[in-house]
């Protein structure tokens, strides 16, 4: 008898380790796991092992040592690599090692894993269950029930309440194991990557909800695995999630009854988006529809518009699949429906055949409820309505408010877009005084919507305007409703959305499909941005502002400004959190990055996440050079904060006062002030935002009267900070010179906030960020990218944001064809000679990248950028030591460590993995290597090819 | 002989464009400014006599156009820096504030049924050279003659003032034409006052929307903009005017010979073309010189060594070129691959560099400059040839004099 295969699985991720068991478990094999190398290692000289799979990049040793290990122990074992890092560099070098085969898990190939398997046991040694053969893989299905899992505490009490049990299938394993962080810990997970097995689960089980990838191997979409599994199971609440949100596929699953569409760029919402449905408690409200077959395509036309305001319609023709028995579907749907919609026309035959079997079993259930209702009549058409229903109350579809009152009818307090809130008293007062600020007439609707005439004369043509406030996640069925009421019958319109929590990617795509298809120009305003504009007396002016970048016409792309609309933000969730982390525990911030790198619209967005904290944003950039700066500083800061309370009033700190009595004096005034803020609710810590702090930083060759400048408002600051415990501060600019340098000039005392700030640098996005902030800045101006646009704007700009979007700004303006698409054959031209056509971006490139290293004098810094845009092969990344060996010939060691640390902080390069620890580093922006290389000549570019 | 037979509009067609009648070509640039959706901050620059100043009075009426399609009419206010000469930023913050109320002013006296007739009113009203500023401020002027400045608060509060006076108006904000914009840039005050504009445009969250700003310049404005820690870095949109395009000068000599009852024929277009290659100030001397000597063929040579030889286009030209380095015209790179362009008739940015021995983005550079200035031409690729003959024929002569016999 064969004894059973040994198997080592090396990799971090447990749920990979799982996987393959899975995969391999009818290869009866007897597998250990290790999560990191040393245990590997241990592990390898214990036993003896037939095959290993290797993850290549684990917490302490990587693959490729263990692999070189292997070999040099001379180890047997058929070691099969499966890695998320797919460069062709690996492979060569890992088949170099010795490595049997080479996998990639990004996605896992379960076919691949097995043959390779079978393959490294020798092909046939290894024999595969007969019953198998031929047979699709096995699905991976496992409930994280199953084994405790390192993110989760296990239960401490055995009668711990149950957590809701969810279903995901994704087929990448990576994205499954992204999940399962950051749900695992809240809820019950089954994870799989097999529509097959989520079907076989959610007829078997009771999930709270499923979470559902869009696009699956094989073609299979998420929504057609939704539609079936509704089919067993009608109440399940699903939300799908992609990492290829598109206009169609969105609105389709709005259509197909998922109750929310989640970017994958946006997965760190997942967690909250989950909570928010699991704690609405409700699912879409299941909505029957009887017609007569004449109807049908105007009952059709209902069912889409239901659909779109996020009930879930059955109809006949739409959910009964072929070969179901007719009769006996329709009497399931009407025992599962919220409500019973009695469609009736000029061409209703009620007391026919089946329609009158619906009606009969609608009747009885409509009889067994006192109070409730659950028959509504729609009248199609000015038809008489029958009896008994005349004595029903009726909606006319025939009519323009038709729809709204059907759908108020089916249930006002459930689908209302604008739900009364606990949250709505505390933001209406600043709105209303907001709406007064810009009206020249505002009368309320409802709890939660107005109307307006405004004092804008760009929002005229659209007035009256109607604003609705939204204190809970803004909807898809939220936009649905705001369109159905203010579009109704105008061939232009728009409306006014003050928010307090963003809109979700649904809701988003809906605002943009509600501005190509309903010509509804929606303008979201975030409700700190109201709050701030009342305190600040410029209410007129944010108005006006978001008009200008929601009615039609507005290149958002070509935004110059620092981003306050929270719509208009992307990316940088995790760094948000973070800092916000940081300044709720009193910790000094500092936030640097490169020039547009996105801080000021950073620091704009923090006061959306901290509410009830109050802001001070000051602008350093007007004291540039000036010789006295901390008493105005002073003033300003207390002059913000009066606005928080109104009623509190303070000297005025005498700008000619010396620097440090100012600051004693402000001490003084600052302490009263909180006080005052604590009275009127506000939470401590102040949040203090000092932009562009290299402007008053004094230099060397300042007059030293600077230095007191300089160390008496942050000494003051400091101490308020430190000692008080009552305000947090945050330092934004380019490099963290006001945190690195102790002493201005010898004589000087010491820097108050030496070392003070912790720093955070602004890093590039990803890929799939700059995407995201494409495709969905581009569907607000009927834009749209192709891949391989997209793909060479994100290599050019390195993914810093403001890059991208100017490059999308010149190709939106001149490569769009009618249809507002880009294609990469016209786009394409235009990218690879913007850094010669576009003097904005040459402009931009030389003073904010190159000539801040020349002021500076970091002269090891441009040669490591000159080094990197001169090579010949700038497909490879240069090896980090071949690089230090030939700059430390004309730069100090210690230069050239700073100067790679420095330019990687700034994004200006990156580091790339290879085999080994061999770090290899490469120039992050495309348009950087093509400015410097055009800066140089020829000889100059090959003296540097030959260094 | 007399520079011109005839006297003729805007003193022969030398100075700034103010009749909408008279203006030709850059739409697409207009229609930029005037069809943004919200003010922005633009930089237009271009070299001496290319139109700068006319295309500000351009916008300056299309924003007056009251049946405009434009997106937001903000009410423009034209500024010449080189004639107000600010001499701090408090007396600049004045001198835009003294010259919005008086724009404004002139603009509730202006009528006409026609938008030309409705410019040339406004442009024709005396403004009552002192509308007091009192009523909009809370302002201690004890002298406004003698103490001409404006602090921050009282500027800030008369703008915001101003801003609702020109909404009841009619218009969505404030336009400020900033023509001459190297003025500013040449004071000690300069980042000052940039800087201010900027927290206005960029912070102010009451005045941002409403506020718009055009500066126009030349290589001074450029390179200030350009240069590290400019607070113009980076919130602005740069355009560089160039010649008008074949069109546009057919439209122009079409319209200057129907009114001075001159045949034109397809002949004369390419003429003037290929002396001037588009340049608006070139197209209507050489108009100016067809007309006068109806008789002389236009190709004669020494009507066009004449044209040149004009003390006028002359000066022009030596400003340009530069050699001595006493204005803001050509450096060394502007003159070397002009030098090149004229060897190679065209060429791309890369054969020019490297027949220069620059780096190609130094190239690129002068190559902007010379374009801007209305001496060689791109033709919307990535090649450029040489701009009108008058110029080419007058560079040449510093090597090789033209000997025409008068």
């Amino acid at each position: 008898m064969k004894r059973a295969p040994r198997v080592l699985i090396v990799d971090d991720t447990e749920v990979v380790r799982l996987t393959v068991r899975d995969v391999l478990f009818d290869f009866g094999c007897a597998f250990s796991e290790a999560d990191n190398g040393s245990s590997a290692l241990t592990l390898m000289s214990e036993a003896v092992f037939d095959v290993i799979f290797l993850d290549l990049k684990l917490p302490d040793i990587s693959g490729m040592d263990i692999l070189a290990e292997a070999r040099r122990r001379k180890v047997s074992a058929k070691v099969i690599v499966l890695t998320g890092l797919p460069a062709v560099e690996l492979r060569v070098d890992a088949e170099r090692l010795g490595a049997f085969a080479f996998l990639t898990k990004s996605p896992l190939d379960w076919q691949q894993v097995r043959s390779a398997f079978a393959d490294a046991m020798g092909g046939s040694s290894v024999s595969q269950p007969a019953a198998l053969q031929g047979l699709p893989n096995r699905a991976i299905m496992r409930d994280t029930k199953r084994r405790p899992r390192r993110s989760r505490p296990a239960a401490k009490f055995a009668n711990d309440p149950p957590r809701p049990r969810l279903l995901v299938l994704d087929d990448s394993l990576p994205w499954l194991e992204t999940i399962e962080q950051m749900l695992g810990r809240d809820f019950d997970l089954s994870l799989t990557t097999s529509a097959e097995e989520a079907y076989k689960k959610a007829k078997r089980q009771d999930f709270a909800l499923a979470v559902l990838d869009m696009r699956l191997l094989g073609g299979i979409s998420g929504l057609d695995v939704l539609s079936r599994m509704r089919r067993t199971n009608p109440g399940l609440r699903a939300i799908i999630l992609t990492a290829h949100p598109d206009f169609e596929s969105a609105v389709e699953s709005g259509r197909r009854g998922a109750l929310d569409y989640l970017s994958k760029h946006d997965v760190a919402s997942l967690a909250s988006t989950v909570t928010r449905i699991l704690s609405e408690g409700t699912s879409p409200l299941r909505v029957f529809l009887s017609y007569d077959a004449k109807d049908r395509p105007a009952v059709s036309r209902l069912y889409e518009r239901l659909m779109r305001r996020g009930f879930l319609p059955w109809m006949d023709v739409k959910n009964i699949s072929a070969g179901r028995k007719w009769e006996a579907a329709v009497k399931t749907a009407i025992d599962q429906s919220d409500y019973f919609v009695l469609c009736v026309s000029r061409n209703s035959r009620h007391n026919e055949g089946f329609l009158r079997r619906e009606l009969q079993q609608a009747m009885e259930r409509q009889a067994g409820l006192l109070n409730g209702i659950f028959v509504i009549v729609a009248r199609l058409d000015d038809c008489a309505v029958p009896e008994p229903f005349h004595l029903f109350q009726y909606a006319d579809l025939f009519k323009r408010e038709g729809f709204n009152q059907l759908v108020q009818a089916l249930s006002v307090e459930a689908h209302s877009a604008v739900r009364p809130h606990p949250d709505l008293a505390a933001v209406l007062p600043s709105i209303r005084t907001f709406l007064e600020d810009v009206s020249l007439s505002l009368s309320q609707k409802g709890p939660a919507a107005f109307e307006a005439t405004t004092r804008v004369s760009r929002l005229e043509p659209f007035e009256p305007l109607s604003v609705f406030v939204s204190t809970d996640p803004t909807t898809s069925a939220d936009v649905a409703h705001i369109v159905e009421v203010t579009a109704l019958g105008r061939r232009e319109s728009a409306g006014i959305l003050i928010y307090q929590q963003r809109p979700d990617t649904l809701a988003r795509i809906r605002i943009a499909q509600s501005r190509l298809e309903d010509r509804f120009w929606l303008i979201p305003i975030p409700y700190p941005e109201v709050d701030r504009a009342v305190r600040e007396r410029a209410s007129i002016g944010l108005l006006s502002e978001y008009a200008d970048r929601y009615l039609p016409g507005a290149d958002l792309f070509g935004d110059m400004n620092a981003i306050g609309d929270t719509f208009s933000f992307f990316g940088r969730a995790d760094v948000l959190k973070v800092l916000k982390d940081e300044l709720l525990q009193v910790q000094g911030v500092g936030l640097f990055g490169m020039r547009k790198s996105g801080k000021t619209s950073v620091l704009l967005q923090l006061p959306h996440i901290a509410p009830g904290h109050p802001v001070v944003h000051v602008d350093l950039e007007p004291f540039v050079g000036a010789q006295r700066f901390a008493a105005i500083l002073f003033n300003r800061i207390l002059t913000r904060l009066t606005s928080y309370v109104p009623g509190f009033r303070h000297p005025n700190i005498d700008p000619d006062l010396p620097a440090v009595d100012a600051s004693l004096q402000f001490t003084d005034i600052f302490s009263d002030m909180v006080n005052a803020l604590e009275n009127a609710g506000h939470k401590l810590p102040v949040l203090c935002f000092l932009d562009e702090v290299d402007c008053i930083i004094p230099r060397a060759s300042n007059d030293p009267g600077l230095s007191h400048e300089f160390n008496s408002f942050f000494g003051a600051l400091r101490a308020l900070s430190q000692q008080h415990r009552t305000v947090s501060i945050l330092v934004a600019d380019v490099h963290p010179d006001c945190n690195r340098i102790n002493r201005w000039h010898p004589e000087a005392p010491a820097n108050p906030v030496f070392s003070f700030f912790k720093e955070f640098y602004l890093k590039p996005f990803s890929r799939d960020e700059t995407d995201t902030m494409l495709l969905d800045i581009g569907r607000l101006m009927s834009r749209h990218f192709d891949t391989e646009t997209l793909g060479v704007i994100h290599f050019l700009s390195g993914g810093h944001p403001f890059i991208s979007r100017q490059l999308a700004s010149l190709v939106a303006k001149t490569a769009a064809n009618d249809e507002g698409r880009i294609e990469f054959r016209k786009a394409g031209k235009q990218l690879s000679r913007a850094i010669h056509d576009s003097s904005f971006l040459r402009a931009y490139i030389r003073t904010v990248v190159w000539d801040d290293h020349t002021r500076r004098a970091s002269d090891a810094n441009m040669s490591i950028l000159r080094l990197l845009a001169c090579r010949r092969d700038q497909a490879h990344a240069l090896s980090e030591s071949i690089m230090f060996a030939k700059l430390t010939t004309f730069h100090q060691a210690s230069d050239v460590i700073d100067a790679r640390i420095e330019l990687e902080d700034l994004g200006l390069i990156q580091k790339v993995e290879t085999s080994g620890n061999n770090d290899a580093i490469q120039l992050s922006i495309g348009l950087l290597t093509e400015w410097i290389r055009a800066e140089m000549r020829e000889e100059e570019i090959e003296r540097w090819q030959n260094l | 002989m007399a520079e011109s037979v005839n006297q003729r509009e805007f003193d022969n067609f030398r100075t700034a464009i103010t009749d909408p009648d008279w203006f030709f070509g850059r739409r697409d640039l207009l229609d930029n400014i005037v069809f943004a959706s919200s003010p922005q901050v633009h930089i237009l620059l271009g070299g001496r006599r290319i139109g700068k100043t006319s295309l500000l009075r351009a916008i300056e009426w299309n924003m007056f156009d009251t049946r405009s399609q434009a997106g937001r009419r903000s009410f423009p206010v034209f500024i010449s820096l080189d004639v107000e000469q600010p001499r701090s930023l408090d007396n600049f913050r004045y001198v835009l504030m003294r010259r919005l109320r008086d724009a404004i002013d002139r603009w509730r006296h202006a009528a006409g049924s026609t938008l030309r007739a409705l410019y040339r009113s406004y442009l024709s009203q005396v403004a009552s050279a002192e509308v007091s500023l009192g009523s909009l401020l809370r302002l201690k002027v004890v002298n406004p003659d003698a103490d001409r400045t404006l602090g921050h608060d009282d500027f800030r509060e008369a703008l915001i003032n101003t801003i609702t006076v020109v909404c009841d108006l009619g218009f969505d904000g404030v336009l400020f034409l900033l023509d001459e914009a190297d003025y500013i840039v040449r004071t000690p005050w300069a980042n000052h006052a940039w800087s201010y504009l900027r927290g206005l445009k960029d912070t102010d969250m009451a005045i941002k929307p409403f506020l718009g700003v055009i500066l126009s310049g030349y290589r001074d404005l450029k390179e200030y903009e350009q240069r590290v820690g400019s607070p113009l870095l980076n919130i602005s949109d740069i355009r560089w005017l160039g010649c008008l395009k074949n069109d546009e000068v057919t439209a122009l000599l079409s319209h200057r010979f129907r009114n001075e009852s001159y045949q034109l024929t397809d002949g004369d277009v390419d003429v003037v073309f290929t002396l001037t290659g588009g340049h608006p100030f070139l197209v209507q001397q050489v108009a100016n010189a067809i007309i006068d000597r109806r008789d002389t063929p236009i190709v004669d040579a020494k009507l066009r060594a004449r044209i040149v030889r004009r003390t006028e286009i002359d000066g022009t030209f030596s400003s340009w070129w530069n050699e001595k380095g006493k204005s803001d015209g050509f450096g060394p790179a502007e003159r070397s691959v002009y030098r090149a362009l004229v060897d190679l008739r065209s060429a791309d940015e890369d054969l020019l560099a490297r027949h220069c021995g620059l780096s190609v983005s130094s190239c690129v550079d002068a190559l902007v400059v010379l374009a801007g200035t209305g001496v060689i031409r791109s033709d919307g690729d990535d090649r450029y040839e040489v701009g009108g003959q008058l110029f080419e024929d007058w560079t040449r002569r510093l090597v090789e004099p033209l000997a025409v016999a008068d």
